[in-house]
């Protein structure tokens, strides 16, 4: 949309003809009230003749014989081929068939259905996670518990027993050595106990 | 040109389009790639591409649009593969052979070269909106159309660049 307060964006649009009737008229009252705006014009005229004529002075280009010849030995075989189809429907339609055209459709169909079946593959995965979570996260009513709304549960899980790591124990002591000792034997001596009165 | 010619005999059909628009689409190629010969080749590239293509436009000026379109897209394309190339290995790039730039510089009018110059300082949007409405004629609408931006985006690249074009003109004109 041209701002018509500008005066630079109606000399623009005068100068690729792209003025609307409206803006023309805005554009001559603005050239009456400030004489900038019409020294704008006349430079901008000129600019815009300069880059015509440079623009027009560039060279001309042509391709190559190859490349004509390619692009017209492609013409001639898409020709031929076309010539092929046409003359096969003819004859289809004289024996009162009909040629369905099996050649792939436009690019722009596929990639729209592949766009779509994707997108919908997401939605439903998505669902499904959601209801995965919400139903992972509640419990059955019958079962007479709330619905666990936080994890305060598993972080206890994870939350340190205050036990040290192995390497950090102190070495033990003669005496806890012998008490354990004594404790393997005892502890042992009663399974042999046990195992006395299963075979009794 | 309508799109039956194109079915009816492809051969005659591109031979009028190439008389038509080989030179306007490699000017543009030009401009955008700077080096002729890669813009023949993207020329090349879209006639074959318009002859294989089985539902083109039917009238002359949206054939001609298509065109355009075509050969910008793939001018881009290969700007694009060039700036791998040079992520890749810059040695590699700069042993391509190189075209002389188009023989800009011989030309004797002065002020045409300053405009031509200061054209080539814009930034490429800019620059391909102001030689596709003022080399090759086309309206907002279309241009937007080629180049995939909105008409008020290409009303305001043009406005934008012609506005450093008469800056820079002005400044000039003071010196001399």
């Amino acid at each position: 949309m041209t701002d018509k307060n500008n005066p630079d964006n109606l000399i623009t649009d005068y100068f690729t003809g792209e003025l609307s009737a409206e803006n023309q008229q805005e554009l001559k009252a603005q050239i009456q009230c400030e004489p900038n705006v019409a020294h704008d014009l006349a430079q901008s005229q000129q600019l815009s003749d300069l880059l015509k004529q440079a623009l027009n002075s560039e060279p001309d280009y042509s391709l190559t014989e190859n490349q004509l010849a390619n692009i017209m030995n492609h013409a001639q075989k898409q020709q031929e081929s076309q010539d092929d189809l046409n003359s096969l429907k003819k004859a289809a339609s004289i024996r009162g068939f009909t040629l369905i055209d099996q050649r792939p459709r436009d690019f722009k169909i596929s990639a729209w259905l592949n766009m779509s079946a994707a997108a919908l593959v997401g939605i439903c995965i998505g669902i499904g996670l959601y209801a995965g979570s919400v139903m992972m996260s509640s419990k059955p009513a019958e079962s007479g518990f709330a619905p666990v709304t936080n994890y305060s549960g598993i972080m206890n899980f994870a939350a340190p027993t205050g036990n040290l790591p192995a390497d950090d124990l102190p070495a033990p002591t003669d005496d806890e050595e012998n008490d354990a000792d004594s404790e393997n034997k005892n502890s042992k001596q009663n399974h042999e106990d046990s195992l006395i009165r299963i075979k009794g | 040109m309508p799109a039956s010619e194109k079915q009816l005999n492809l051969p005659l059909h591109m031979q009028t389009l190439i008389e038509q628009h080989q030179n306007s689409l490699i000017r543009f190629a030009v401009g955008i790639l700077k080096r002729p010969e890669v813009a023949r080749e993207v020329v090349q590239d879209t006639f074959l591409k318009y002859i294989s293509t089985q539902s083109t436009p039917d009238t002359a000026g949206a054939i001609k649009s298509w065109l355009f379109t075509v050969c910008r897209n793939r001018c881009f394309d290969i700007i694009r593969k060039e700036k791998r190339m040079v992520i890749m290995g810059e040695q590699q790039f700069e042993m391509q052979s190189r075209e002389p730039a188009p023989p800009r510089l011989m030309q004797e009018n002065e002020q045409l070269n300053l405009v031509l110059n200061a054209l080539d300082d814009l930034p490429t949007n800019q620059q391909e909106a102001i030689r596709l409405k003022f080399q090759n004629g086309f309206s907002y609408k279309q241009i937007a159309k080629i180049t995939g931006h909105s008409v008020s985006n290409v009303g305001f690249l043009i406005h934008s660049g012609m506005s450093k074009l008469k800056a820079r003109f002005a400044s000039t004109e003071a010196c001399n």
